[in-house]
C-alpha cells in the first residue's frame, strides 16, 4: 500500500455531491413548466416558458437502462485513464424525472448489461492521478 | 420569391491533401462550377460559404473574403456561415435566399474543410469545469461521438428486431456504390463478412460501419430562371432550401450533450426532421415524390434510421429494404447513391455543399453506373453539432 494518503476527488466539481455515502446529480427543475435539467442549468429552454426560473435539485439516484453501448478503446483527451485501458460500458438512463442522463456503466461486460433493467448511481475511479489521489466519477451499476 | 436554378457544379476528390490548402482547394473547385456554369467570376453577384472550418484560415473561416481577396474583388455581398456540420447547407440557404430575393441574380456557394488527423480537437481555449458541456462528456463519461450513434443503434435493434448485419449490410452497399464514384475516398468494395469482422469500435457499431473524415471541397453556382434559360437548356431546379435547429424535448442524446429531456411529443432529431418537412411544404412536394435521398450517413445506423424520420418509408421498414437491396442505385428508394459519408469520409462543413453537387448529377444523368433510374426529385440533409440541421431538394 501507497504510504501517501490517497483522497477521492470528484473528475468535476459541480456534477455530483462528492463526498458523500449516497452520492447524487445536481440539476436543475424548472418553476414554471417543470422540466429538469442535468447538469444544471442557468434557465430553462422550453419555448412555452415564460419565467424561466430554475431551481437546484438532486436528481433520483435511480433509474432504468434505455440504452448502452460498449467504449472499446480509449477516447483522446481530456478523456483520462489508468493503463491498461479496459473496455467500459457507457448507459443511456431514464430517470424517474423524465430526462435521459448518459453515464459510464460499472460493468463492460455486455451479458451483464440490458435494456430496461434497474440501475443505481455510484462513484467509481476513473483513473489515479500524479499526486495519487483517485479521481472518481458517476456510473450506473446494475441492479440485477 | 422568385423561382432558383442551379446554374454549375464542381467538386475535388475526398482524401488527405497534405500539399494543399483550403483556399487552393476551394478556389479550383469554385472554377470548375464557373465553367461548368457558362459564367465569369465577374458575374458572381453574392457568395455563401461554409465556414467555422477546421483548419482555421483567416478570422477562423472568412472563407468567402478568402476566394474573392484571392480570385475576384467585386464589392460583392458574402456570409460566412457557421453551423458545424450543417455549415454546406446553411451556405446554401444563404445563397438561395440571396438570389430568390433578388439581391443578386447568380451566386456562389463554397466550401472547403481540411479535416486534423485523428480526433476532432476541442475548440481552443474551451474551459475545463462544468461549464462545458464538451468537457464533461469526455471527461467524466469518456463519450465519443460514435458512442452517441451507437447509443441510438441499440435501441433500434431494441424498438425494431435491427440485427448487427442489418448495420453491416449497409456499410456493404455503401462501399460497392462509392467504388465507382471516382470522387469518393474509398474504392474498396467489402463482402459481409469482412465488415463483421472488423473492430468493434462502439459496440454495436464496427469500424467499417463509421465514416473517417477527409479533405474536400464542392461548389454550386445558383441563378434566377432568367439566368437558367440563358445558359443551359436542362436546369436543375431548387425547389425547396430550408435550415432549422433543434426542438425543446427531443429525446435524441445530441453530441456532446450529457443528457436529454425527453418529451414524448417532441419530434425525434428535430433539427434535421423539422429542416425536411419545411422543406416538402417550401416545395409542395411529398415524400412519395422523392426520387432518391443523399443522408448524413455518419454510421450505419443513420442510413437506417433518416429515410423512416423524413417518411420515405414506415417506421422500422429500413431494415427489410436494405435486406432486399431497396435502397441500392436500382431499388425503389435509392439512398446515397453517391457512396455516402461512408465511401467519402466527411469533410464536415462540406457535406451540405457535397451533396447537392451530387444529387444534381444524378438530376442530370451524368451519375454513369451509379445512375438511378428516371431520377426526377432528390433530397438530401444534414446535420450539425449545436442542434443544426439543413435540407434542400432539387428537381428536373
Amino acid at each position: 500500500m501507497s504510504a501517501r494518503v490517497s483522497k477521492r476527488v470528484p473528475v468535476v466539481e459541480g456534477l455530483f455531491t462528492w463526498p458523500s455515502d449516497k452520492p447524487q446529480l445536481m440539476g436543475t427543475r424548472c418553476l414554471s413548466c417543470g422540466s429538469y435539467f442535468f447538469p444544471r442549468k442557468m434557465t430553462c429552454s422550453n419555448p412555452d416558458c415564460k419565467e424561466k426560473k430554475v431551481e437546484e435539485v438532486l436528481l433520483s439516484p435511480r433509474g432504468k437502462l434505455y440504452s448502452y453501448t460498449i467504449q472499446y478503446y480509449p477516447p483522446p483527451p481530456p478523456f483520462r485513464y489508468s493503463e491498461p485501458f479496459a473496455p467500459y460500458g457507457i448507459g443511456l438512463v431514464e430517470l424517474p424525472e423524465g430526462i435521459r442522463v448518459a453515464g459510464m456503466l460499472t460493468t463492460g461486460d455486455i451479458n451483464e448489461i440490458s435494456i430496461g433493467m434497474d440501475v443505481e448511481l455510484v462513484v467509481e475511479k476513473v483513473y489515479e492521478d500524479d499526486e495519487g489521489n483517485e479521481v472518481v466519477t458517476y456510473k450506473f451499476r446494475p441492479l440485477s | 420569391m422568385r423561382e432558383v436554378v442551379v446554374l454549375g457544379v464542381g467538386v475535388h476528390p475526398w482524401g488527405k491533401f497534405d500539399e494543399k490548402s483550403v483556399l487552393q482547394m476551394t478556389l479550383e473547385t469554385a472554377n470548375k462550377a464557373v465553367e461548368d456554369a457558362g459564367v465569369e467570376w465577374r458575374d458572381i453577384g453574392g457568395i455563401g460559404a461554409a465556414s467555422s472550418h477546421f483548419s482555421g484560415g483567416m478570422g477562423w473561416g472568412l472563407s468567402a473574403n478568402e476566394l474573392t481577396q484571392a480570385v475576384a474583388m467585386n464589392g460583392v455581398p458574402v456570409f460566412n456561415v457557421s453551423a458545424a456540420c450543417a455549415a454546406g447547407g446553411s451556405a446554401f440557404n444563404a445563397a438561395y435566399l440571396m438570389v430568390a430575393n433578388g439581391v443578386c441574380d447568380i451566386a456562389l456557394v463554397i466550401a472547403g474543410e481540411k479535416m486534423p488527423k485523428g480526433f476532432i480537437p476541442r475548440t481552443p481555449g474551451a474551459a475545463e469545469d462544468i461549464t462545458d458541456i464538451d468537457y464533461l462528456r469526455w471527461s467524466a463519461i469518456g463519450l465519443p461521438n460514435p458512442g452517441y450513434w451507437a447509443m441510438e443503434a441499440r435501441r433500434r435493434m431494441h424498438d425494431f428486431g435491427t440485427t448487427e448485419a442489418h448495420f453491416a449490410k449497409v456499410s456493404v452497399k455503401a462501399h460497392k456504390v462509392g467504388a465507382q464514384n471516382p470522387y469518393a475516398r474509398y474504392h474498396k468494395v467489402f463482402t459481409l463478412e469482412e465488415v463483421l469482422n472488423s473492430n468493434m469500435v462502439n459496440y454495436p457499431l464496427r469500424l467499417y460501419e463509421i465514416c473517417a473524415v477527409s479533405d474536400g471541397a464542392a461548389a454550386i453556382i445558383l441563378g434566377s430562371s432568367e439566368e437558367g434559360r440563358k445558359r443551359t437548356t436542362k436546369p436543375v431546379s431548387v425547389a425547396a432550401s430550408t435550415i432549422a435547429t433543434g426542438k425543446f424535448g427531443d429525446p435524441q442524446i445530441r453530441i456532446p450533450e450529457i443528457s436529454t429531456t425527453a418529451k414524448p411529443t417532441a419530434p425525434y432529431y428535430s433539427e434535421a426532421t423539422i429542416a425536411v418537412k419545411r422543406a416538402y411544404e417550401m416545395a409542395g412536394i411529398g415524400p412519395e415524390d422523392i426520387s432518391f435521398a443523399e443522408i448524413q450517413d455518419n454510421c450505419s445506423w443513420q442510413e437506417l434510421a433518416w429515410p423512416e424520420l423524413f417518411e420515405l418509408c414506415q417506421p422500422g421498414e429500413s431494415d427489410w429494404m436494405v435486406d432486399h437491396d431497396e435502397t441500392g442505385v436500382d431499388g425503389k428508394l435509392p439512398i446515397n447513391p453517391s457512396g455516402g459519408f461512408l465511401s467519402f469520409g466527411e469533410a464536415t462543413t462540406a457535406m451540405g455543399i457535397w451533396q447537392v453537387y451530387e444529387i444534381v448529377e444524378q438530376l442530370r444523368g451524368q451519375a454513369g453506373a451509379r445512375q438511378v433510374k428516371n431520377a426526377k426529385v432528390g433530397i438530401g440533409a444534414t446535420l450539425g453539432l449545436g442542434a443544426n440541421g439543413s435540407a434542400i431538394i432539387l428537381k428536373v
